[in-house]
């Protein structure tokens, strides 16, 4: 039988929502609430604390930069003090005393005129002193380091064989404690005979070319500390031995 | 055009959109996770950044004491180079040691100097050179430059040139010695802090705490320059000086020593006019202290010269009676007035050298420790004091029996058993501080016996006060 609902639609039953559409919404509606409940709890709160816990530390850690930045200056003023202090120690023992080996070599002719080491008369025309070259280039330089050169021109003097006066002294120079103190070598004689012509004496003299390294004064001064050292150390076992 | 749709359309629908919008969350949860582990990893570097800054801020102190500590190691260091004012008195004193030494300086360059601070700079020290181009001879130069090195300001001869000279023959015969053409070039240090550091950190208390760095300071060492002990030899020969001679010459009289006696002769002249000056200032001066003091530097000066020409017999010194009778006119004769009229240099002569040397070898056992060394020879010297010494001796003797009176306080001291069973100190109140010594415990101020008072407790060392002057034993001794 058909049954006609005559009623006017604003009369009659509304219709319920029929079950294949109003389930899928329920749970629909469902899901989507709590996949909206866990994204507001995970930006709202986990991710909001985190962010305030961060926040905190870099307040905390901002409020120690002045302490820090306080702590760098000093680290670069302690840094600027050393760098000064190993420059003025350098500074310090970088001096030759110019006057200590001038007047060893004067004395070192003197005691020639006096008969000392077989006797010679050496007359300087020039001498010079130049300082240690920069080191250039790559490469370690060999040998101990040098502190400059003393070079010199002039005459061994003699009547008969001003040579042989040239090697006495050339010889004094290097058997010397001057030497041995204050050079790191010496280059080998050379030169020519000179007969002047004149009736001057010594008649004849033998050209004197020589140009002497010195030491390195850091160097030099290191040696000096190092046999100070072994000096005291040798003191103190003889001291140890008599006891 | 309406859409309709069935039920099964609706149903996926709701549930195609449904799962949209899940996914949307889901989206959001997914970016916001990604957020937290971010946020999770700037956490974990914030907290080893407060971690490291929290070490390093703990370790302020000691950073703080070794700034300190160098700046006092600069400072100290420091004082081997010139300061401005020296700088700027530069040429005063290289006109001094002109004067001394008595080269003539023909060329002085101080551009280097003058020009100083105009050009900027990163470095403290500033390098300053000066050239000099003078005549002397080999025994001047040695003067001027050893002037230079022995000045208590570091000055280096870095470069050197001499050239040999000829002596010069007026026509009257008079001869000149032979000065040499020398050119050298001199240089410096001037330190400026400034350029490097433009404001030292402001340390707190940083004077009372460079006070309480006794120890980490004790390790700075003051810096020395290397010295040389040059005695001038005036008759040396000069090496620059041509020694050819001719063979009527060496027969008769050696030139070169007439050069040297007549160098001689007027180093006397030089010395003797100085010293008859200073006596002409004495009548002068009004101040009765200062005209002493004077006097009593004249009377030293005076001796030492009455020494020299006691050394030197004019009739072997010089080789002509021309020569011997210019030494007596212009040295010998007006010396001998001089001394007429001042009686009291006549006690000052060699024992005082020799007094001298004796006071500086006491000095020298003194310094290194063997006070044991000193009280004896102090004892000998004081054994041979004259009754009535003369000003400048008496003094002498008073140094030594001030300094064998401090090695005999020091011998003293060391020979006082004390031993030290343990300590309690008082940071904050150093007056509270007990040591242990010998079984009894003192304090600041207490006293050991009669002659010794407590005076400081420190970490390694005590103080004590004995006979007046502050003495420190190490507890570990």
């Amino acid at each position: 039988m058909i049954t006609i609902n005559l009623l006017p639609s604003e009369y009659r039953k509304a219709e319920r929502t029929p079950l294949v559409v109003f389930l899928p919404l329920i749970a629909g509606l469902v899901c989507v609430l709590s996949a909206g409940a866990v994204a507001g709890y995970v930006r709202f709160s986990w991710l909001a604390e985190v962010r305030t816990e961060r926040e905190g530390l870099d307040q905390t850690y901002n409020e120690k930069k002045p302490r820090l930045a306080y702590h760098d200056n000093l680290l670069k003023e302690e840094s600027e003090y050393q760098k000064q202090a190993e420059t003025i120690k350098g500074i310090a023992s970088s001096r030759i005393l110019m006057t200590k080996r001038l007047d060893e070599l004067c004395n070192l002719i003197a005691e020639g005129d006096a008969g000392q080491h077989g006797g010679f008369v050496i007359w300087l025309k020039d001498l010079n002193v130049k300082p240690a070259r920069e080191q250039r280039g790559r490469g370690k330089q060999k040998g101990p380091k040098s502190g400059g050169e003393i070079s010199f021109k002039g005459f061994a003097l003699a009547d008969e064989a001003p040579l042989q006066e040239m090697n006495k002294f050339h010889q004094a120079i290097k058997n010397s404690e001057m030497f041995r103190d204050g050079y790191i070598g010496m280059t080998d004689p050379k030169g020519s005979v000179q007969v002047f012509g004149d009736d001057l004496t010594p008649s004849k003299g033998w050209s004197l070319e020589m140009a002497m390294q010195l030491k390195d004064p850091a160097e030099r001064l290191k040696e000096i500390a190092e046999e100070r050292n072994l000096q005291a150390k040798r003191e103190a076992k003889m001291k140890g031995n008599r006891r | 055009m309406k859409l309709v749709l069935n039920r099964k359309q609706k149903a996926w629908t709701i549930a195609g959109v449904s799962f949209a919008l899940v996914l949307a969350c889901a989206g959001v949860v997914w970016v916001d996770h990604g957020e937290i582990e971010v946020e999770r990893k700037k956490i974990s570097d914030a907290k080893s950044r407060i971690q490291k800054a929290d070490a390093t801020i703990s370790k302020l102190k000691s950073v703080e004491d070794r700034v300190l500590v160098e700046r006092v190691r600069v400072k100290e260091y420091t004082k081997i180079l010139p300061l401005e004012k020296d700088i700027n008195e530069f040429v005063r004193r290289i006109t001094e040691f002109e004067a001394t030494s008595g080269v003539e300086v023909e060329v002085l360059d101080d551009k280097s100097a003058r020009e100083r601070g105009k050009t900027k700079t990163r470095e403290a020290f500033v390098r300053i050179i000066y050239k000099i181009e003078l005549l002397a001879n080999a025994a001047q130069f040695l003067e001027f430059t050893h002037l230079f090195e022995s000045y208590d300001r570091f000055v280096k001869v870095t470069e050197l040139a001499i050239k040999g000279g000829d002596p010069k023959i007026e026509k009257d015969g008079t001869i000149f010695p032979a000065r040499h053409k020398i050119s050298m070039v001199l240089e410096t240090y001037v330190y400026t802090p400034s350029n490097s550091i433009s404001q030292p950190v402001e340390i707190l208390n940083a004077d009372q705490r460079i006070s309480a760095l006794a120890e980490e300071l004790a390790d700075v060492e003051s810096l020395e320059l290397e010295s040389y002990d040059f005695a001038s030899a005036p008759r040396r020969r000069d090496p620059f000086a041509n020694p050819r001679r001719s063979p009527v010459e060496s027969d008769q009289i050696d030139v070169e020593s007439l050069e040297k006696q007549q160098a001689l002769i007027a180093e006397l002249e030089k010395e003797l006019g100085e010293i008859l000056k200073s006596a002409a200032e004495e009548q002068k001066e009004k101040d009765v202290v200062l005209r002493f003091e004077l006097g009593r530097r004249i009377d030293a000066r005076a001796a030492a010269f009455a020494n020299r020409l006691r050394e030197l017999d004019p009739e072997k010194s010089f080789s002509t009676a021309e020569l011997t009778r210019k030494y007596e006119n212009q040295v010998g004769k007006p010396f001998a007035q001089f001394l007429a009229e001042r009686p009291e240099v006549a006690g000052l002569d060699v024992p005082l050298k020799e007094l001298e040397k004796q006071l500086d070898k006491m000095r020298e056992t003194y310094g290194e420790g063997n006070w044991a060394d000193t009280v004896a020879l102090g004892t000998a010297l004081l054994q041979s004091r004259p009754e009535a010494a003369p000003a400048e001796m008496a003094s002498r003797f008073r140094d030594v029996e001030e300094l064998m009176a401090r090695a005999q306080t020091r011998l003293d001291f060391a020979r006082i058993e004390l031993a030290f069973n343990g300590m309690v100190l008082a940071k904050d109140a150093p007056e509270r501080s007990v040591v242990i010594i010998n079984g009894r415990a003192f304090s600041p101020g207490d006293r050991f016996d009669e002659a010794l008072v407590v005076k400081d407790v420190r970490p390694t060392e005590v103080a004590f006060i004995f006979r007046g002057e502050e003495l420190l034993r190490r507890i570990d001794d």
